[in-house]
Formats: C-alpha cells, structure tokens, sequence
C-alpha cells in the first residue's frame, strides 16, 4: 500500500499555467478524489503521478522515493483511462494477462492472475467474451483488474466512470471503492462528478486554477468550505449577498428582512461590511414556529416529492428565492407559508469578493 | 388530450433486427416531454425519426394534427439538437445563430431581431463576437441551444442536451432549459439517461428500454405505481432480493441466495398477491429509505441484525451498507443524519411489511445489464 507525496509541483503547456506549485500528500491505503472543473488541472497532476508528463518544477515521491527519471512502467501503477480502453480483439481474459506477459511472465502464470483479479473483482464467467459483446460496466470492471493485473498497489483513475450510464455509475460507485479497499490498494481517483467525489473518496481536493483550494474528507468539504467557490462548486449552495454584523465573537448575517446567526465563517469580516452568505439546501429543517433561533417564515413556491426528501423553493422575506431540500414524511403545498430552521454551524458566512461575484464563482 | 405531437405503432429496424417496437405516445402543446432510458434503449433513433433524420418502417407521425412521415426535417418546422452539435468554428457566437434564419430566407432585420433576443435569454449577448473555440464547454452548449431555439419552431427535440457538460454546469443549465422553454411555451422532447435530470425538467416521463416505451407518467405516477421491475428499478435506488415464497398466506419469503434471510411481505395490491404462490419464485423491493435502525418490534415489521460495512456520504445524508448477519445479504440503506454506529458496528434494521413490492422472477433479467 504505497502513499504519495507530492512537492511543489509545477507545469505549464506554452502560457497556460497548468499547475501552479501543487503540494499533497496522499496516505496509505486511501481513496483520494481530485475535483474540479475542467481545466482545473486534475488530470495533469495524474498524468504527472503516473510519470507520462514531467513536471516543469517539484517532485513526485511513491512510498518515500523521488520518481525523477522512472518510467510509468516502472513506478508500480495501475492507469484506468476514461474510455475504458481495453484492446478490442482479444478476449477479456487476455486482455488481463497482457500486461503481466509483456513484462516477462510465463503465460500460466499470466492467465492464472488474470483469472484470479477477474473473480476478485466479481466477474466469475464470461471471460472468454470480447470487450464489444459486454456492457460498459463490466468492460470497466475489466480495464480494472487489467490495472492490477501486474501487481499494481496505486491506482490511478482518470474519469473512470465518465463514460457509463448513470443508473451503472451509482453502482460502480460503490464497487470501485469495495475493489480498492478489498484489495488494500492507494487510489487515486480524477472526476468533475461532485456525487461521485463525495461518496466514494476518504478524502477530496478541490482543485481550480492549477492550484488546491482545499482538502478533506467530503463530510467537512461540504460542511465547512473554507472558501465560496469550495461552497458553491461542491453541492450545491443558496448564495446571497448581506450584511455582516459581528458582536461578542459571534457573526450574523442580515438581509435588512431577517437575520440569520452564522457559525461556520472562515474568514474574519468586519462589522457592517458586505458579505455572502451560503445556505445548502439541505441545511433547513422544517420548524413549528419561530421561537427558535435561526427561525424564519418563508413562502413555499414549489414543491415536490422524491421518496422522503421535499424538493422546496422557497422564498424569503426579502423576496430572495432559495432551494430548500428537507427529509420529512409530511406533504408540503405551495402557496403556503412555513416556518424553516438553520442550524447556526450550517450557515456559512464569506467576505464578499474582492474580485466580484461573477469572478469568486467563475469555474475557469 | 390537445395532442400537439402524436406517434403511433412506429416500428423501425436495423439489419433485420428491430430497435423500435410499437411506440405510441402523445404530446400536448407546450408540454415537457422526457424520454428516459439506459443507453442503447433506443432513444436517438426515436428522436431522428421525429425529426426526419431517420424514417420509420412502420407507424405514423402528426405534428399539430398532419402526417409528417414522408414531409423532409426542413418543412417539419422542428428544431433537432443532435448530441453531439457542430457550430461553425469560422463563425462568431452572432453568426452561429443568425446563418441559418438568414439561410431559411427570413429577413435580417427580423433575424437580427430574434438572434438578439436567443442570445440574451442565454446569457450570450456579450459573447456575441467570440468564436467558439474561445467559449468554455457551457458556453457553446447554449450556442447551440440558442441556434436550436432561433429556428422558431414549435417543437423542440433535444438529443442528451447536457451530458457533454461538466456535472456542476449541466445541473444549472437543466433549470435555464426548463424556464426558457416555458417562457417561450415550446413543446419539447428532451432524450436522456440521467434519471434526476428528467425528473427535475418533465412534466411527463416516458420510460424507455430494449425498443419499448414501457410507461408514460409523471414521476409521482411512475413511483407510485410502477408499470414493471425495470421502471421500479430504474428510477429509484431500490435494494432488490429475489427470494422463495415459504407460506403464500403469511407473505413468508426465504432469499434465493442465503438460505437465513427470511422475511414477510403484505402486498398492497392484488396483482402482486397472485404471485405468492407456494414454492415459487418472486422479486422483491424495498426501497433504500424506508429501511430504519432499530425499528418497533411488532408484526407490521421485518428485522435484522446486521453489520455496518461501509457508510457513505452523500448531499441529502449518508447511505450505510449492512450486510446481514445470519448470512451475507447486502443491504442499501438511506437515512438524512449520521448515525452513531461506525463501520463494524452491529446493528437492529427492518422495513415494514407493507413496504415491500413484489415482481415477477421473470422480470430479472430486465434489469441485469444496469449494474444489478
């Protein structure tokens, strides 16, 4: 189980600064998603950790050792490419034995570990199919074990479920993670899917810009996004601007038509300054009335159902529209007027930016 | 029904083999009309042959009450959105749209006019001089919308309009789609894979596998009464057991494959009561959030112990994998908070009787290539 250091990692294609002094360790044994928005310079970092770019400046360590001058082959990596990739005329079993036969093993011995990664990755028959005669699901199961197949403990996916349906994707979702942890191997994981990052990776960097905006386990990314864009490019996020008022160590947020008290605010704003407030929608909870702190009556504007989770739009007393998504067994007409709670540390509180709005949330 | 768009009986196949069967569905005017269905279900092609790409080998279509099969795309006053789009790379974001209004004959006054107007609906009048090539993904997508769009038509066909999107861009667009659609009350029919997003932009949803169209519905209708297992399957993240029916009268059912998971079913409804017959073989599901931690121990209840095998995080909650402990049956549950037991942790689960539905054995097979 190898971990990964990156150090001060550099690179640009011509004037585009791909990225920009990249530094990151990835432990033993985790499963690490990089996310971000095309262009953010995720699958050159890959790229870079797999050794088929050299970085301009900065190294990359497996297991301690500098990989300056070695080769992909020889870096002990399994790459798992976007269009699956697996050679179309040979059988899926050969498909797996290839590599280990390319680096020199008997062909018993190759086909033995191909059959034994194809069982462990939960395709006890078909091998003898072509990669065509099979879905894409399987084929990328297969492009998996052909990964592992020489023995391969880092594994490095670059959108590996980019090209599957979406019903598969689900599944694949949890199978990739039952596979990499299964086999006690280092993942590292590229995708721009936030659903994808935030269920299947221990820990995710948000990447923009050729730079890391910030890294941790999807619980606090999305629980507390030390910056805007993490806010509003992880999930989701009701975003509007207000005015901030700190008294006593306390920050809250004031529309002029309510105020809300924020307990999740990473940056320090002074008093009476403008600033952004970030609510998730699923930060509100249904409230009886407003004796509770953080309570307001809102307007519901739309309303629907899947399974038990209310699909809201709501509006505030200040007319601003927000999406509200709250797990209640109790139907919701609209029209009618509610009373929505926010629990204070889910109530994220930013400096407004220097740069402007637009620019703040601006993916590329 | 005021069917603006109507198809009945079509038929089409491929060297010899049929990858349409029998579609018939109606459309009203100004409708949002979602085609949803796994890839290779058939949807491009249904979608080509509404707008003339493609002709059928059988069946009819009306537009607004006239026979279209033998009319050509350009005279079908529809606008096609293929999946993957061509702009005009030599072209300027204002050209794009404004050529082909100009190519159908329609003044430039006027389609300077309407180029105008698409352009600032899609939040593109400032881009108007770019090229495409200095445009981000999202950006040349509503190009080609806004092409799609200028073209007047009555009837929209859009081919997976955003899946070539970041997953961030494609969820923002989906509610400008919708909005722009309603305000310029077009009648569209959109074609896609991804459940949520036909969920979010339909007001009817038509599912689509192997050449069918299995059932037409809003979402609440096809959740509520699902047509068949690949529709119930299809639309819900849904734990699903085929099991042995025990004793037909007391819902008793044993697990195919683990010989200690047994529970009791109390079907809500006729039909899924005929197939409890003794011996036989049936499916069964329970949706992943109506499974709860230590549930009410009374008849009305089936309960478990089961390990916690991994939990996951995900926007509206966490789902915890369990896996039984009698044998290894794997169960999908979905709850809103965190609970405090961690991986390894033994727990008490159930789900109620009643919230069990029941298929046919036969149905299996629907549902085996879509990660089953």
């Amino acid at each position: 189980m190898p971990s990964v250091d990156i150090v001060n990692v550099s690179k640009s294609f011509g004037y585009i600064e791909a990225l920009n002094r990249v530094n990151l360790t990835v432990e033993n044994g985790s499963y690490v998603c990089l996310l971000g928005p095309s262009g953010c310079g995720k699958t050159t970092l890959l790229r870079i950790i797999a050794g088929f770019i050299k970085p301009d400046e900065g190294d990359v360590y497996i297991d301690g050792k500098s990989m300056k001058g070695i080769p992909p082959e020889r870096r002990g990596i399994g790459f798992v490419f976007q269009d699956i990739a697996l050679f179309p005329h040979m059988r899926l079993v050969d498909n797996v034995s290839f590599g280990p036969e390319v680096k020199g093993w008997c062909y018993k011995d190759s086909l033995k570990t191909a059959i034994e990664n194809l069982e462990r990755i939960g395709i006890h028959m078909g091998r003898d199919a072509y990669p065509n005669e099979v879905s894409g699901g399987i084929a990328q199961l297969v492009s998996i074990a052909r990964a592992l197949a020489v023995r391969s403990r880092l594994l490095l996916l670059d959108e590996p479920l980019g090209a599957l349906d979406p019903k598969i994707r689900v599944y694949m979702k949890y199978k990739l993670r039952e596979i990499v942890k299964g086999f006690g191997l280092t993942a590292i994981h590229v995708t721009h899917d936030q659903d994808e990052a935030l269920s299947i990776a221990d820990k995710i960097v948000v990447m923009r810009r050729g730079r890391i905006l910030q890294t941790g386990p999807p619980k606090e990314l999305y629980w507390a996004p030390r910056s805007l864009f993490v806010a509003y490019f992880v999930g989701e996020a009701n975003i509007v601007e207000v005015v901030a008022r700190c008294s006593g160590g306390s920050y809250i947020a004031d529309s002029g038509e309510y105020k809300l008290i924020c307990g999740w605010v990473p940056a320090p704003i002074e008093d009476g300054k403008r600033a952004i407030l970030a609510i998730r929608p699923e930060a509100f909870k249904i409230a009886n009335q407003d004796m509770d702190r953080n309570t307001i009556k809102v307007e519901v504007s739309s309303a629907r159902r899947i399974g038990r989770m209310l699909y809201l739009g709501i509006v505030l007393p200040d007319g601003v529209h927000m999406k509200a998504k709250i797990w209640s067994n109790t139907n919701v007409e609209p029209g009618s007027r509610i009373y929505v709670k926010v629990p204070e540390s889910r109530c994220f509180l930013y400096p407004y930016p220097k740069a402007g709005l637009t620019e703040e949330l601006s993916p590329v | 029904m005021n069917s603006f768009l109507k198809i009945s009986n079509i038929w089409k196949y491929y060297s010899g083999r049929p990858v349409l069967k029998d579609i018939s569905f109606e459309v009203s005017r100004g409708e949002y009309f979602v085609v949803l269905g796994p890839t290779g279900a058939g949807k491009t092609t249904l979608l080509k042959i509404l707008a003339g790409i493609v002709s059928p080998d059988k069946g009819e279509i009306y537009i607004d009450g006239k026979p279209m099969v033998n009319v050509p795309p350009e005279e079908r006053g529809v606008g096609y959105f293929p999946q993957f789009f061509n702009l005009f790379n030599h072209m300027t974001v204002w050209d794009n749209v404004c050529f082909p209004l100009l190519v159908k004959g329609i003044d430039i006054v006027e389609a300077e006019k309407i180029c105008k107007e698409m352009l600032s609906l899609m939040h593109l009048l400032d881009r108007a001089d770019s090229y495409p090539y200095e445009l981000s993904g999202g950006m040349r997508q509503r190009v080609a919308l806004a092409r799609a769009l200028a073209t007047g038509a009555e009837l929209l066909l859009l081919d997976e309009p955003l899946s070539q999107l970041d997953a961030k861009l494609s969820v923002e667009l989906r509610e400008e789609l919708k909005s722009i659609a309603r305000s310029l009350g077009r009648t569209v029919v959109h074609v896609t894979n991804n459940v949520e997003e036909a969920v979010e932009l339909a007001d009817r949803i038509a599912v689509m596998n192997n050449g069918y169209i299995i059932q037409v519905g809003s979402y609440d209708e096809l959740r509520r009464k699902p047509k068949n297992l690949f529709v119930e399957y299809f639309l819900s993240d849904v734990n699903v057991f085929r099991a042995y029916v025990l004793d037909p009268h007391d819902g008793l059912l044993r697990s195919s494959s683990d010989v200690c998971f047994k529970f009791r079913v109390k079907p809500l409804c006729e039909d899924a009561s005929s197939l409890l017959r003794s011996g036989g073989e049936v499916i069964v599901c329970v949706d992943s959030d109506v499974i709860v931690l230590d549930p009410p121990s009374d008849s009305g209840w089936n309960v478990f112990d089961a390990i916690v095998e991994e939990v996951l995080f995900h926007r509206g909650g966490y789902t915890y994998i369990l896996k039984t402990c009698c044998g290894a049956t794997k169960i999908m549950m979905k709850v809103m908070d965190e609970m405090e037991v961690g991986i390894g942790c033994k727990v008490k689960v159930g789900f109620k009787t009643s919230d069990a539905r029941i298929y046919d054995v036969s149905e299996y097979d629907s549902i085996l290539y879509h990660g089953g």
